[in-house]
């Protein structure tokens, strides 16, 4: 559902204003009563659209909308393109080409990415990096770290791994041992399934549709 | 009108809000020695590392922020509420109790952030451990402290006005926003694997907590202050705090969807969110105005100086860190490129600053005025003085360092870089980035300083000497 | 977005706000000592305020929409000053007149 949010917030202003003035009609402006009726009306219409607004947003991220995919796109290929009409990069999401040589059901796959985004948590992850674009800013934003060229460039030869994934999975594990400039990821302690779980979870936030954040992902077209 | 008990005597309430503010000023302390390891660390790589990293700095220099800030807040209320309704402070016991908890529980989660730091990736960490996510950290089980301890603060405010049988429209206000304040705070008591969920109600409660029912507590707070402080009219007071009210909540609710812009949420966000947004300085430019007329009205002459310039310096402070460089990069073609830089951290530095540390350490003055010379007509010292001057140099120097390093980081990691792996590395190694760390950690420690020169004039003013020269009192 | 067209839009906001700051503070200072002579002082300022917003503006980088939200605040910001100080006086004044 599209929602005009022009007219809602033009709508929104006329309204708080209208009703302010009908509500302390016989008061004159510079008065206690017409400000406090301002205040409370533009709290309540305001609140109001928010409440609205956030029934409609909630629709459009869950899991599996168009916005945020579903847990078991981690089975999936997937890359960035340039929609040169909304002038950004959208996500695009191609062929099964199956996750740490495995094609994950929809329960595992959502137990993963869940396992993923707890030990995201219990490590403080976002206390060092962003996380689409919030969090600390002493390392590099995750949004789109699974497509990340330096996992193919560098860190694929520093771990002598085959697959990407399992090359971010073991750099995880040990970041204090490939390091890849002078300040260092700290071991975290990861587990092998900790970090695998982390990886997933890092490929199916890439695919998020972030209107287009963070803008030109390493050059895209 | 507010009524203070004869001079030299105290409401309990008020006595429990000199607790509040030692262990806040106590707080402040702690977040600018943590930010200094953290600032170092971005120097010296390899210090600490391994032993306390970057991640538990930052959280404890954050968490330390929004802990003493809180209890400021607190203390304020604590001390102002007996005045403003005429009696004293309904389950003072209970509050006492709620205090004392209160730093038991941050003792404990700080005791673990440090010792323990993190865990494996399973609810038993995120309920007794960490929960990590940026401000809101704190382990599950101290959220239901924090609520239980706000619970009791809000019964404190809501039975003495029916006691006292009394809600004046500062009061009212206040109450609203306290429930407000605890209500939004659960908001950021769940757990969800979607991270675009997670991190929609997760700015629930950081914008609607310092974008809105912050700064209409601080507004509450420096309503009842300034009647005390300037003698300002009541009914003044109180149409100027609803129109806070009306224009902070009116533009501030819906300007939430600025953080709302790159989270996966629907593209009306980047609208809704950068109109909203854009105007928000525009309250904030006629605070100012007003804070001229108040400056100029009194010739900046007062019964207690200090406390008159922190609450100008709250003005300005507040349009210049949260109004200007607010909007700076508030227009969602900017943001797109400046968000998650340093020029986050350089608006957050001077807006908390600016809008918080200000408004605190005038309600801290003022009380420190009642409690050691209420006979003064002209509550000063020499040292305060040079804590505001070096203490606002401090902050500015620190931001303005941060504004470089992250412009660098927006136009080399960013708009250049296409915000890569390498393109972070590109950026954090740029000699402008590089000497914007540097100048960030020298005004920190200027800031330091300025914070011992500010904690020790706390301690001072009003004693000793000043005592001695009582006679001489009434001096202009 | 080109980076050039980041650092300008940046630059100039930064520009028009702080600017229609200072324009208030010095139009109210100007009004608060009776002396004229700051209160066109700060005229100054309405223009750099004005200026920061028309280089916002004039160049390709921004929607139609936003560049008519520019303006208005731009607008709005000119007449704040002049706004608010009679609201505080008439504010007072009232006050006292009781």
């Amino acid at each position: 559902m599209e929602i005009g949010w022009i007219e809602t917030t033009i709508g929104a202003l006329f309204a708080t204003v209208v009703l302010t003035l009908w509500l302390s009609r016989g008061s004159g402006w510079l008065e206690p009563r017409f400000w406090r009726n301002a205040a409370v009306v533009s709290s309540l219409i305001m609140s109001g659209i928010l409440v609205y607004l956030t029934i409609d947003s909630l629709n459009q991220i869950r899991e599996g909308s168009a916005r945020v995919p579903a847990y078991t796109v981690i089975n999936k290929a997937i890359g960035l393109k340039r929609d040169y009409e909304k002038r950004r990069d959208i996500p695009v999401i191609g062929e099964e080409v199956g996750f740490f040589d495995k094609v994950w059901s929809e329960e595992e796959a959502y137990t993963l990415v869940n396992k993923g985004k707890m030990t995201l948590q219990s490590r403080n992850c976002m206390d060092c990096h962003t996380l689409l674009g919030n969090g600390a800013y002493f390392a590099p934003d995750l949004t789109r770290a699974w497509l990340d060229p330096k996992w193919e460039t560098m860190v694929k030869g520093m771990t002598g791994k085959a697959t990407k994934e399992e090359a971010m999975a073991e750099w995880l594990q040990h970041p204090d041992r490939y390091p890849t400039f002078v300040r260092r990821m700290p071991n975290l302690g990861l587990s092998e399934e900790e970090a695998k779980a982390l990886v997933a979870f890092l490929k199916w936030m890439s695919a998020i549709d972030t209107n287009g954040f963070p803008d030109r992902f390493a050059g895209v077209q | 009108m507010t009524q203070a008990l004869p001079q030299g005597k105290l409401y309990e309430s008020q006595k429990l809000a000199l607790w509040y503010f030692w262990v806040a000023l106590a707080l402040f302390g702690a977040q600018v020695l943590f930010g200094l390891l953290a600032a170092w660390q971005y120097l010296d790589p390899n210090f600490l590392y391994g032993k306390l990293n970057f991640m538990t700095n930052r959280m404890l220099h954050v968490n330390a922020m929004i802990v003493w800030l809180l209890l400021g807040f607190m203390g304020g209320v604590y001390w102002f509420l007996p005045m403003e309704l005429g009696r004293e402070v309904v389950g003072i016991r209970l509050a006492r109790f709620a205090f004392f908890t209160l730093i038991a529980a941050v003792g404990i989660v700080v005791l673990v952030y440090l010792l323990v730091q993190y865990g494996p990736g399973n609810a038993f960490t995120l309920w007794f451990i960490t929960e990590g996510r940026e401000y809101i950290e704190a382990p599950r089980w101290a959220d239901f402290g924090i609520v239980a301890v706000m619970a009791i603060f809000l019964y404190n405010v809501v039975a003495t006005a029916l006691k006292a049988q009394r809600i004046t429209g500062v009061v009212a206000v206040l109450m609203f926003d306290l429930v407000a304040l605890a209500g939004l705070y659960m908001a950021g008591m769940h757990y969800t694997p979607n991270i675009s969920m997670d991190q929609y109600f997760w700015w629930w409660v950081v914008h609607l907590w310092v974008e809105a029912t912050w700064e209409v507590l601080v507004g509450s707070i420096m309503a009842m202050a300034l009647m005390h402080l300037l003698g300002t009219p009541r009914r003044i007071v109180e149409t100027w705090l609803y129109l806070e009210v009306a224009l902070v909540f009116g533009t501030g609710i819906l300007g939430l969807g600025h953080h709302y812009f790159w989270i996966g949420t629907p593209e009306y966000w980047l609208g809704l969110g950068g109109f909203f947004s854009a105007l928000e300085p525009i309250p904030l430019v006629a605070m100012v105005v007003h804070a001229v007329y108040d400056a100029g009205m009194h010739r900046m002459q007062t019964v207690n100086q200090p406390a008159l310039f922190w609450a100008i310096a709250q003005a300005f402070g507040n349009f210049i860190g949260a109004g200007v460089w607010g909007f700076m990069q508030t227009l969602p073609q900017i943001n797109l490129y400046s968000h998650g830089t340093q020029l986050a951290a350089s608006h957050g530095h001077l807006a908390f600053f600016g809008a918080y540390v200000t408004a605190i350490l005038t309600v801290i003055y003022m009380a420190l005025h009642q409690v050691r010379r209420p006979d003064l007509p002209r509550f000063d010292s020499r040292l305060w003085k040079w804590a505001f001057v070096l203490m606002i140099i401090g902050i500015f120097g620190m931001s303005a360092a941060m504004t470089i390093a992250g412009f660098t980081q927006t136009m080399v990691e960013r708009a250049i870089g296409g915000s890569t792996w390498q393109a972070y590395i590109d950026a954090q190694q740029h000699p402008w980035f590089q000497n914007g760390m540097v100048w960030r950690f020298a005004f920190g420690v200027f800031f330091l300083v300025s914070y011992l020169v500010l904690l020790w004039d706390l301690v001072t003013i009003g004693k000793g000497e000043a005592k001695a020269a009582k006679g001489v009192g009434a001096h202009d | 977005m080109t980076s050039e067209a980041v650092r300008d839009l940046m630059l100039y906001g930064m520009l028009m706000v702080s600017a229609a700051g200072f324009y208030a503070m010095f139009y109210a200072l100007g009004r608060m000592l009776g002396r004229p002579s700051i209160v066109t002082f700060s005229y100054l300022f309405a223009a750099l305020q004005a200026l920061g917003a028309l280089g916002m503006i004039l160049p390709p980088y921004l929607d139609p929409f936003w560049k008519y939200l520019i303006a208005f605040s731009s607008a709005v910001y000119l007449f704040i000053p002049q706004g608010m100080w009679w609201v505080v006086t008439t504010f007072h004044e009232k006050e006292h007149a009781h």
